[in-house]
């Protein structure tokens, strides 16, 4: 019984990773933000399995959404790793959080927690990494311009954005997971 | 989504499509650091000659190279005009009553172009190449290693072959549920950001659901068959290291060498 679950999870993640993938080619430009970043909700799927089965199961949908990106969609290759790194930040702060408090406030106080979390580390990340390495934007005060007015409005929007769609999608979802013990 | 569906992979046969994924892998990793070292035009033009015989190799046609720019075009104009911009030091080039342009400025644009161009035309050339099965059978092997360590190299193997083998069904999939909620009346197409991704919550759910039972189904479809892991397992293909590999990674010491050399 331990080993079929173990299995179970392993091709639940698989598909939750597809899924993600999927969503992730739904994307939307944000007004006032350049058209290469852009929002999408692929955190959804990467969310559900974080919540059921731990962040590392989090960070794993994530990869494989990221990965298959790569082969599918075109190598834009530190785009991908940014995307990677918000998306696995996002998830396992909210899957620890929501672990820890159940019901509603975990959800509030995950939600809050990893878009502030994804924004500050995203921040942090442009400006000692890939602002200077990839734009070659050395500048402190560029760099805080282009973070300031770029990177950190993208990544509250899509903080806010996710959490806000995620709760009735969670919902939704909830009841059946409950009818289907072999998966929980 | 149909360009999505067919992927990056060219099915043809050329030195560089023959080779083993995993030298493939480490070369264009390595390739993809060693930019970020070059810093004057003749470590870049290495870079690029390097890229352009990689581009002859693959037998793969340069517009589909230049198709896949595309996807950076927006970033190159962006950050290109940033630098042209904000990056104030040099002597000036361009002086209008509006916007006063730096040599400085012109210089970090070319570079960052430049860089952008080489990182796409190395990531292209793996992807191009390398099927999605054989990158992940590369993976795995890569990362076997790391079994010392408890890391699950071959689950992970696993997820990303059955997550490659659905792709096309869950797609199918959603396309399925998208007509047949768009024949309820659903409409994805108008609205702001915040309506059309609620339009597409009644697509997910049902998607989700049926994963779920799919992911039951398949796993008892494994065990069925004797399925207990990657202790023991055997392979199809098993993959093996060539001459052409290790003339691959000697390429690399060479063209490494040379850009330590040349840099300033």
């Amino acid at each position: 019984m331990q080993q079929k679950s173990k299995v179970t999870k392993m091709v639940l993640l698989a598909l939750l990773g597809v899924i993600s993938f999927l969503i992730e080619n739904i994307s939307f430009p944000i007004p006032t933000i350049p058209i290469f970043l852009k929002v999408d909700f692929s955190e959804l799927p990467a969310l559900v399995g974080a919540i059921l089965f731990g962040p590392l199961a989090g960070i794993v949908i994530e990869f494989i959404k990221n990965a298959f990106h790569l082969m599918f969609a075109g190598g834009e290759i530190i785009g991908v790793i940014a995307n990677f790194l918000a998306g696995s930040i996002f998830v396992s702060v909210i899957s620890i959080i929501y672990r820890k408090f159940q019901g509603w406030k975990g959800f509030v106080y995950g939600f809050i927690a990893a878009t502030l979390m994804m924004t500050l580390f995203m921040a942090m990340a442009n400006f000692f990494v890939f602002l200077p390495l990839y734009a070659a934007i050395t500048d402190p005060t560029a760099k805080t311009t282009f973070i300031l007015n770029i990177i950190t409005p993208f990544n509250l929007i899509k903080g806010i954005l996710v959490s806000i769609v995620f709760v009735p999608f969670y919902l939704k979802i909830v009841p059946y997971l409950r009818s289907r013990s072999s998966i929980l | 989504m149909n360009s999505v569906m067919i992927g990056q992979y060219i099915p043809i046969d050329s030195w560089l499509h023959r080779l083993d994924p995993r030298s493939k892998c480490i070369f264009v990793f390595c390739m993809l650091i060693l930019i970020f070292f070059a810093n004057n035009v003749e470590t870049y033009t290495l870079l690029l000659l390097v890229g352009l015989m990689g581009v002859a190799l693959s037998r793969i046609s340069v517009l589909l190279f230049l198709r896949s720019m595309k996807l950076i075009i927006w970033m190159i104009l962006f950050t290109t005009l940033f630098h042209l911009i904000f990056t104030q030091s040099g002597s000036i080039v361009l002086q209008t009553p509006i916007l006063t342009i730096y040599e400085e400025g012109v210089r970090q644009a070319a570079i960052i172009s430049v860089r952008f161009i080489l990182l796409m035309i190395f990531a292209s050339l793996l992807m191009f190449t390398t099927s999605p099965i054989d990158l992940t059978d590369g993976l795995e092997s890569l990362l076997s290693p790391l079994r010392r360590w408890r890391f699950p190299a071959h689950e992970f193997a696993m997820m990303m072959s059955i997550a490659l083998r659905f792709i096309p069904t869950l797609w199918a999939e959603t396309d399925k549920i998208i007509k047949a909620q768009k024949a309820r009346g659903a409409d994805f197409e108008s609205g702001n950001v915040y309506r059309r991704v609620k339009a597409y919550i009644p697509v997910l759910i049902p998607l989700m659901i049926s994963s779920f039972r799919r992911a039951e189904d398949l796993a008892t479809a494994m065990e069925a068959r004797g399925y207990a892991g990657g202790v023991g397992r055997t392979k199809l293909r098993v993959l093996s290291i060539r001459r052409a590999d290790i003339l691959l990674l000697v390429c690399f010491a060479i063209v490494a060498t040379a850009l330590f050399w040349m840099r300033k």
